[in-house]
């Protein structure tokens, strides 16, 4: 990894800042994204392009000699150059070692456990109308009203009638979905 | 909950003819749930596999046809559909005449439940 820090050196120099990884975003329509780090993606460290650059030498004297506006156009240059490059080799990079992935897997199933004990399913909450009265049943046998009671009966009623009477007129072609799987 | 969660995946896992397994895991392959039937295609389980396939979707992402989310390898006995979800990977292994469409089509039958696993994931 020590090869690293002169790459990472080169680049500060010609650039000055980090701020310019958003001019390339913007310029190269590349959409960022928890993976598009600024180099630090250890795969774009091991690309074979910017191992050709790994000299601190080669950094300062490009520094002294290049005016300022050529520096951001070439820290652009190289910078999505990395981006962009297909790296097949880093594939084998992401392989974790045997105990950490036997933790993680552990770490995982206690956190899903806590989590789906915890989390109320709307699911599996109560459905219906009074849903939102709570002990709805013994509300319900209190009621000693004759006006509500026949209110609730109207209401009732003039629902059921509504109902009977819709009607489903076809006009045009239906397409029905068969809904698989 | 966490029983009537793998019921669910279950499932889905029956709904698809030919449909050997489903597994949700993290981006470096660690396994958060699996379902199956009983068929041996670990080789599809396998550490390396899943991480290759977050690789290679970001770097496919790099040839010019855009970011990828889904890729289907067929294989002469089976095919695996791997989706990009991330911080997660859903990963189906299914034979080779189980139809790739209705395996796709439970991406969406999935969505709510992934979100309370990715939150695990998250804390990490």
């Amino acid at each position: 990894m020590e090869y690293l820090r002169p790459v990472w050196n080169c680049l500060r120099t010609f650039c000055g800042c980090i701020h310019c990884s958003e001019d390339i975003g913007n310029q190269y329509n590349y959409e960022p994204s928890e993976r598009t780090y600024l180099l630090a993606d250890p795969a774009i460290h091991n690309s074979p392009a910017l191992r050709q650059t790994n000299s601190e030498n080669l950094s300062n004297e490009f520094a002294q000699s290049l005016p300022r506006k050529d520096e951001n156009a070439l820290c652009r240059l190289v910078q999505s150059t990395a981006m962009n490059m297909i790296d097949v080799g880093a594939m084998d990079l992401h392989n974790l070692e045997n105990e950490e992935y036997n933790d993680r897997i552990k770490l995982y199933s206690q956190r899903l456990q806590q989590q789906w004990n915890s989390i109320q399913h709307p699911e599996k909450g109560s459905s219906g109308f009074l849903r939102d009265i709570p002990n709805a049943n013994d509300q319900l046998c209190v009621m000693n009203s004759t006006d509500d009671l026949l209110q609730m009966s109207n209401f009732l009623r003039e629902g059921h009638a509504a109902l009977l009477n819709l009607r489903v007129d076809h006009n045009e072609a239906i397409v029905v979905p068969f809904r698989i799987p | 909950m966490t029983d009537e969660v793998k019921k669910y995946f279950n499932g889905l896992l029956h709904k698809v003819n030919g449909l050997y397994i489903i597994q949700v895991t993290d981006r470096d392959g660690v396994p958060l749930l699996r379902v199956s039937q009983d068929k041996n295609v670990d080789f599809a389980l396998m550490p390396s596999f899943i991480p290759t396939f977050a690789t290679a979707s970001e770097q496919a992402g790099k040839l010019g046809l855009g970011r990828n989310k889904v890729i289907i390898s067929m294989y002469s006995n089976y095919q695996v559909v791997q989706m990009n979800k991330l911080p997660l990977i859903l990963t189906f292994v299914g034979g080779e005449h189980c139809n790739t469409g209705h395996i796709l089509a439970l991406e969406h039958q999935l969505d709510a439940h992934l979100e309370d696993i990715k939150l695990a994931v998250n804390e990490a």
